[in-house]
């Protein structure tokens, strides 16, 4: 199937490029990086006039989408705006809201290692697990500053509390999943209680962890996947790539299997002026805890409803008990 | 009576295919872990067969204690589930009995050693994952986490 599609997207795509990058193109060749029941990633090497060209052509595959998560439209918007700003991501080209009958954008291929696994674990990107935490902040504090009102298709702005709707969003999605799950209504009853804003409600990247870097030799060199993106607070993603199932197995390093926390936490603070309470961070710390666990189970029901059949997400379903575990662990710690 | 292999060797046996055969052999990165994962789930169901009712039965004991409920009647799973129900709604009204997070985690224990017993034991990914299929480990351990494992525990092969 890919090789019948991968030719039509490739003469498709010879037809569409010049007018994105501005001058002619030749696909010179064409790969699958991912594809799933929704969402395709299509690694393109081109050939134009100023030079060769990698790109990344996302495009929707037809199955349903994630309820939760951005349009490619608005996916490609956000991270233009971001470009814009200074934030690492790939340069994007342009949004096609049709291609083969299908939305898709286009952005700049960077180069550089995406599996956390690799990441957390690899002796040559050693010197760039020493840079990252220090990185991360300086990109966290230009996500937070952009400007909302320029990204109207958010989820997430207005209304009075950004925590408040933050957990009411999850409750409203563990409903949704249909059973029970007494560790996960333990995790949501205290953060009911005791979650609050730490701040004005900000642009947040929403998946913002090890897994979702290209890292080279130096660090960062972007950051990648952001349709989970909202208006909340600015700790949600500051705790994210603290979460456990984000460490990699390396549980010690509490920042995502490669550092301690402390050094991204004081950069950010140096670059925002804003101080950050640890205790709060363990709080939002167990947020995303919930917030995995429950996506976890999300993941799992995508494939017993048949809108996404793959074994990846099936087993999803029995390793959320795994999570469950790391909230008992965060609230005995209260 | 089915003949051999029974039910656990034959999941051992794709296990060992996926592990060895396709795993090992894959040129793909993507297909590789795919195939591992794979042989992840048939372990899962492998501790599953061996536990067998096991489990449920112990989660819907210690529920019924928490609750102070009788018991129902009904198939473990099915009274193990109705009861977490309840559980959650009690917490979702802010009436946690107050054992509630000890029992609970009792319970999400109960649930590692079926599906990550190596979360618990916290070894490394890779080493030996054949002694969570002979049911004389399988039932060790989840002794050990659920405290409260009804016996008589059949002993014939599955």
């Amino acid at each position: 199937m890919p090789g019948a599609v991968s030719e039509e997207l490739r003469r498709e795509l010879t037809a569409r490029l010049p007018a994105l990058v501005a001058g002619p193109v030749e696909v010179a060749h064409l790969a699958l990086l991912a594809g799933g029941a929704s969402m395709e990633a299509w690694a393109v090497e081109a050939r134009t006039p100023r030079g060769p060209l990698s790109l990344v052509v996302r495009r929707a595959s037809g199955g349903r989408i994630y309820r939760d998560a951005l349009s490619l439209e608005h996916e490609h918007a956000l991270i233009a705006e971001a470009h814009r700003a200074g934030v690492k991501v790939p340069r994007p080209y342009g949004f096609l809201p049709d291609l083969l009958g299908h939305d898709a954008f286009v952005m700049e291929r960077l180069h550089g290692e995406t599996v956390g696994r690799r990441i957390v674990r690899l002796p040559e990107l050693a010197n760039a697990r020493a840079l990252l935490p220090v990185q991360m902040a300086e990109e966290l504090a230009r996500i937070h500053a952009l400007n909302p009102s320029r990204l109207p298709f958010l989820p997430g702005s207005g209304g009075p509390s950004a925590t408040r709707r933050a957990v009411e969003g999850l409750v409203a999605q563990l409903d949704s999943v249909g059973e029970p799950h007494p560790a996960i209504e333990l995790g949501v009853a205290w953060l009911r209680e005791h979650l609050r804003d730490t701040g004005p409600a900000v642009v947040v990247h929403g998946d913002f962890r090890i897994g979702n870097f290209v890292v080279g030799p130096d660090g960062l060199v972007g950051v990648l996947d952001w349709e989970f993106a909202r208006v909340g607070d600015a700790l949600e993603d500051l705790a994210w790539p603290s979460v456990k199932a984000w460490r990699f197995g390396i549980d010690h390093l509490r920042l995502g299997g490669i550092s301690d926390e402390r050094p991204m936490i004081e950069r950010y603070s140096e670059l925002t002026g804003r101080a950050v309470d640890p205790a709060a961070l363990r709080a939002y710390e167990l947020l995303g805890n919930v917030r995995w666990s429950i996506g976890s189970l999300q993941q799992a029901q995508r494939h017993l409803r048949g809108e996404e059949k793959s074994v990846e997400l099936a087993i999803l379903g029995r390793l959320a008990c795994e999570v469950e575990h790391e909230i008992l662990q965060l609230l005995e710690m209260r | 009576m089915p003949d051999r292999p029974t039910a656990l060797e034959l999941l051992e046996a794709v296990r060992g295919f996926l592990e060895t055969e396709v795993a090992k052999g894959a040129a793909d990165p993507r297909l590789r872990f795919r195939a591992l994962v794979a042989a992840n789930a048939l372990s899962i169901a492998a501790r599953e067969l061996v536990l067998d009712q096991t489990s449920s039965a112990a989660e819907a004991r210690i529920l019924r204690e928490l609750l102070g409920e009788a018991p129902s009647g009904a198939p473990p799973a099915e009274e193990a589930r109705a009861l977490a129900s309840e559980l959650c709604r009690r917490i979702r009204g802010g009436q946690a009995p107050r054992e509630a997070a000890a029992a609970v985690r009792r319970i999400v224990e109960g649930k590692l050693a079926t599906a990550s017993p190596r979360y618990l034991t916290g070894k490394s990914r890779g080493c030996s994952r054949k002694v969570w299929t002979s049911r004389k480990s399988c039932m060790r351990f989840f002794s050990m986490r659920m405290v409260c494992v009804p016996s008589p525990i059949s002993t014939k092969r599955l």
